[in-house]
């Protein structure tokens, strides 16, 4: 399942919405840390919680332990999201915890389409209660003194230049941040610097990392730095400043 | 069919400092920002007033979720999306 799926199928869904506050602890992990967990015992947890992914991306329920009560990548229909959250909160109340072993339920499709359960690995790994002192939350890893974060806002516009009033789908509207770092900067005002009081064409090197995150659309397809699938191609990037 | 123009707006406090104007080839002309005033209000017109996924009150931490679900005596739900930030609008 894209992720823009997930937003746009599951999780823009009023019911989804209000079920998933009142019953649940949403979590949003990235699938790197799920997919290559960290070396020590947050690790742990997420390779525990990645021992029966169906894919690198997913949604599923855990315990307090962090052993998965069901994945799921799909669904039927609206109505089959809530009836999976409804599932998912029954197998909570039957293992709350570690004590009683229990296998992970997989779906492709919630309920049409099941997977083989993937059996309980019998270990109970110890949950830290925080981070180990000296060690940021890798959810959210440091940045580095002086970077600047940037926002980037898209929207479609309709045939009146107006922006249009659907906002659910990525290919009408996206939001996305980078970062600039200090030498990036360094160049970008060296480049200032030496371009006298007339207009100065911006050095590719900085803009080009600026222009790789303005699409619309499925973000995986990154147009731009595809991880091998895709060989996009900047034909004209010109920025310009006075 | 409905026929869209795409427009995307790069903003960050960097860019308007320094007055950067992009030039792409796009479906009709870009319009002409001429202050750094006139780009902040244009980018603020794109922004959606109201994102629906952002109801979620979602964490970023595994270990806070976790403790969370075992105080509150709830199970966690977990989103695995690819690298993106937690409040990331386009996952």
């Amino acid at each position: 399942m894209f992720a823009g799926a997930a937003r746009e199928a599951v999780f823009s869904n009023s019911d989804v919405i209000r079920r998933d506050n009142a019953h649940f602890v949403p979590v949003a992990l990235k699938a790197g840390l799920v997919n290559n967990p960290p070396d020590d015992e947050e690790g742990l947890l997420y390779r525990e919680i990645g021992r029966s992914k169906p894919a690198p991306q997913g949604i599923c329920a855990v315990n307090s332990a962090g052993k998965v009560l069901a994945w799921s990548l799909m669904f039927d229909d609206d109505k089959s999201v809530l009836a999976f959250l409804d599932h998912a909160a029954k197998r909570f109340s039957d293992y709350p915890d570690a004590r009683k072993p229990f296998a992970a339920e997989r779906y492709m499709k919630y309920p049409s389409m099941k997977m083989d359960d993937v059996e309980d690995s019998g270990r109970v790994l110890p949950v830290p209660e925080h981070h180990a002192i000296g060690k940021h939350c890798p959810g959210a890893p440091p940045i580095g003194r002086g970077t600047v974060l940037a926002r980037i806002f898209g929207r479609a516009l309709d045939k009146n230049d107006k922006p249009v009033a659907d906002t659910l789908l990525q290919e009408n509207y996206i939001e996305d941040r980078f970062n600039i770092d200090v030498p990036t900067q360094e160049n970008l005002a060296n480049a200032l610097a030496d371009a006298g009081k007339g207009p100065v064409k911006l050095p590719i090197e900085i803009t080009r990392q600026w222009v790789k995150q303005a699409y619309m659309g499925v973000l995986d397809v990154q147009p731009l730095d595809n991880p091998g699938r895709i060989k996009g191609e900047l034909k004209k990037c010109s920025f310009t400043a006075t | 069919m409905k026929t869209m123009k795409i427009v995307i707006v790069a903003g960050c406090i960097a860019l308007l400092c320094a007055g950067t104007a992009w030039a792409q080839e796009a479906t009709s002309p870009p319009k002409k920002v001429t202050t750094p005033e006139a780009l902040r209000n244009e980018i603020e017109a794109l922004k959606a007033v109201k994102v629906a996924w952002r109801e979620i009150a979602w964490k970023s931490c595994l270990l806070e979720g976790l403790k969370e679900s075992r105080a509150q005596n709830k199970p966690a739900l977990l989103w695995v999306f690819i690298d993106r930030p937690v409040d990331d609008a386009r996952c």
